[in-house]
């Protein structure tokens, strides 16, 4: 029994990790509907960050949130401004190969930069385990879990409660009609944008302290993130969070039940079967309104 | 308008970029190329290392041997009068290893190629050169099949999986059995691999050397190498208790694989890593203290007695003149002294890359053990396999990789710690 709770336990605190790496890629894509196969590398460039900071100052990496998610933000509104905005009334096939482009360009990039190297981040008591009836884990994942909560629940908040959050959903429900109604779309889309990135920010962030960062360790967070936002529902912050510990808890389970090689063929059987059944995901809305905007 | 926008705007930015993008292409294809005006004869290799991706760490430490073998022969006048160029093909996977191989075969009229540190690139480069009649020389990519597929062009220096994983269970039987008070027959013995062309081979050939010293293996774990999360992995290994983990890694997952092991822990008797993600520094300083008495099964690495290889002090002097830091694997001395074999063979046949005239001229060459920088020595065997090139036990002691078995090239005596601080 203690095997199969911190198997669960193992599979909901990576799910953590997933849901964590997946709503900023959910606001990018409720709102500004662009497909970013670049997201991994935001989470890659925060890691690089965090790792520099933690190198060059001994920033200690929760404390250096305070400098990345900022920084990550403008980035994310850069990004907007310069290279996605040109493209906003291209095909979604133009942004795809943009963003695709984008995403072995950062890789490519860091391995200048950085090497192939593998940068890690040791905080003593993240790598410690806390140990509850024979189950365990370490603080740093546990908080990666905790945090990927708030957020969402923060997020919630923000999109029901706040101007920008109404903002950001009218321009998700009906880009034009918002336009008419006197919302600045292009801004909101640099403000989605960087909140996305920001998002990737805290991600990376909170992933080094057990994962170490190298040029290519994006590339499996874009992929799993995309899978946790299309399950979860496109654009839907409550379906990215469960998504993401569904997917989590799948993986965990079959590679510890079945065979940790077919990790990957369990969870994207699972995808596949939920595409077919329900193509706007687990908590989408109808079939036809799949890409409407936040909730 | 703003003036600066006027003479430099978005366009001319992007034609600039533009044309300082083909600047750079072009002259770092030219950098292959001979010297404009010079009449010196040149002899061109091909050489194809994974320089970026997943494999692009250990792919540039290999690279670094080829290069600086290359330089210190042409310091020395080169292979029988002639000039060496290199023309180095980044080929950071499969679709790309044989794309580049065929570039270099019919674009550059490369006869010659080397490579490639993993087995997959390795078996898609060498059928090229192989079916286009050409040869291929392997430098550092172990698996079996390589060189098994009876394609007389293709020869390795390195030594295969089948070495590699003998004498990881010669160790377990002859050092860790006495150690943990057992008889090897009675060693509950368990592999842990990543799951592509390499992992599967060493696997294949721990079975076969097992079965062969009266051991086996009670388990197989096969994990994906591009996991972010190894939870399952480590959990499957805490319930089944093993005394010994052979484990195959790249660079990635073994960090991941030690940590989440340390994280979750995992008690075991004792842990030998095989190939190169337990071999570099990154490792070790990764895991720190808990990378103490990790095994590591690999390529001789720059910590090794100087008696066995008497080349490397100087080797590694320039080594660190040259890059500026301590090798942080045995891949750039293992690339060094298989490149070093390849001009020698070359200096044999008169600087000619004929196929056949290298093929005579590489069975006909032997160079002893001592004369590398690696210990490794030159005899082609059957299938162009290398009967001279050995690999090693190394441990993590102290933040350092030191080999400790066979004893006439360790430099410290295997110490009984469990690993990963438990």
């Amino acid at each position: 029994m203690t095997f199969l709770i911190q198997a669960l336990v193992a599979g909901l605190l990576l799910g953590g990790v997933y849901a964590l790496v997946a709503v900023g890629l959910n606001i990018i894509f409720g709102v500004v509907k662009i497909t970013n196969f670049a997201h991994g590398e935001l989470v890659m460039i925060a890691m690089y960050f965090t790792w520099f900071l933690y190198t060059s100052w001994s920033v200690n990496p929760y404390v250096s949130l305070l400098i990345v998610t900022p920084i990550m933000f403008i980035s994310g509104v850069l990004l907007q401004k310069f290279i996605l905005e040109p493209m906003q009334d291209s095909s979604a096939n133009m942004k795809i190969f943009v963003t695709l482009g984008l995403s072995v360009f950062l890789q490519n990039f860091a391995l200048f930069l950085f090497g192939g190297q593998f940068r890690t981040v040791t905080v003593g008591w993240a790598e410690q385990s806390i140990t509850v009836g024979g189950v365990s884990a370490t603080y740093g994942r546990v908080i990666a879990f905790v945090v990927a909560i708030l957020l969402v629940v923060a997020l919630f908040w923000m999109m029901k409660r706040t101007m920008l959050g109404k903002a950001l959903g009218a321009i998700a429900e009906d880009r034009d009609t918002a336009r008419m109604l006197g919302i600045p779309v292009k801004r909101y889309y640099m403000v989605a944008m960087g909140l996305g990135a920001a998002l990737t920010g805290i991600a990376g962030v909170l992933i080094i302290p057990f994962q170490a960062a190298y040029p290519l360790v994006g590339a499996h967070y874009t992929l799993m993130a995309f899978v946790v936002v299309v399950l979860g529902g496109l654009g839907n912050m409550t379906g990215a969070l469960i998504g993401g510990l569904f997917l989590g808890v799948i993986e965990t389970l079959t590679g510890t039940y079945i065979d940790p090689a077919l990790q990957q063929v369990a969870v994207f059987a699972v995808f596949i079967v939920v595409l077919i059944v329900r193509p706007q995901g687990i908590f989408g809305g109808s079939a036809r309104n799949a890409e409407v905007g936040l909730k | 308008m703003n003036p600066l926008h006027a003479s430099f705007d978005r366009r001319s930015l992007f034609r600039f970029g533009g044309a300082a993008a083909v600047a750079v292409a072009a002259g770092s294809s030219l950098a292959a190329c001979s010297a404009p005006g010079t009449t010196e004869e040149v002899l061109r290799l091909g050489v194809m290392m994974p320089m970026s991706g997943t494999n692009a760490l250990l792919g540039q430490a290999s690279w670094e041997g080829v290069e600086m073998a290359v330089a210190d022969r042409n310091e020395r006048g080169g292979v029988a009068g002639k000039r060496v160029e290199v023309v180095l093909a980044d080929v950071p996977d499969v679709n790309a290893a044989t794309s580049e191989a065929r570039r270099l075969v019919f674009n550059n009229n490369i006869k010659l190629g080397l490579g490639t540190y993993s087995s997959s690139l390795s078996t898609a480069a060498s059928e090229v050169f192989a079916r286009t009649g050409n040869s291929f020389v392997e430098l550092g990519a172990v698996a079996a099949g390589i060189t098994d597929r009876g394609y007389p062009r293709v020869y390795r220096i390195n030594p295969a999986s089948t070495k590699q994983t003998e004498q990881a269970l010669k160790f377990t039987a002859e050092v860790l059995a006495p150690q943990l008070g057992k008889k090897p027959a009675d060693l509950k013995l368990m592999m842990v691999h990543e799951d592509s062309n390499y992992g599967q081979s060493v696997t294949a050939s721990a079975d076969t050397n097992a079965d062969a010293l009266g051991m086996s293996f009670a388990d197989h774990e096969a994990y994906s190498a591009k996991q972010t999360d190894l939870s399952s992995t480590v959990a499957r290994i805490k319930q089944a208790v093993p005394d010994v983990i052979l484990a195959v890694s790249y660079a990635s997952d073994a960090v991941l694989l030690g940590r989440q092991m340390r994280d979750a822990g995992v008690k075991v008797g004792a842990f030998i890593g095989i190939g190169g993600g337990y071999t570099l520094q990154e490792f070790g300083d990764a895991l720190g203290s808990a990378a103490e008495g990790v095994y590591d099964c690999d390529f001789p690495q720059p910590r090794l007695s100087p008696d066995a290889a008497p080349e490397l002090a100087g080797f590694l002097e320039r080594y660190e003149k040259k890059y500026n830091k301590f090798p942080s694997s045995g891949y750039p001395q293992g690339n060094y002294a298989g490149t070093s074999y390849v001009l020698d063979i070359l200096e044999l046949t008169g600087g000619s890359d004929d196929p056949d005239v290298f093929h005579e001229a590489a069975l006909k060459y032997e160079a002893p053990n001592s004369q590398s920088v690696n210990t490794w020595g030159y005899k082609m065997g059957p299938n162009n396999q290398n009967e001279r090139s050995e690999d090693y036990i190394m441990q993590w002691q102290d933040n350092e990789l030191v080999t400790v078995f066979p004893t006439e090239v360790a430099v410290s005596e295997p110490k009984h710690t469990s690993p990963f601080g438990q």
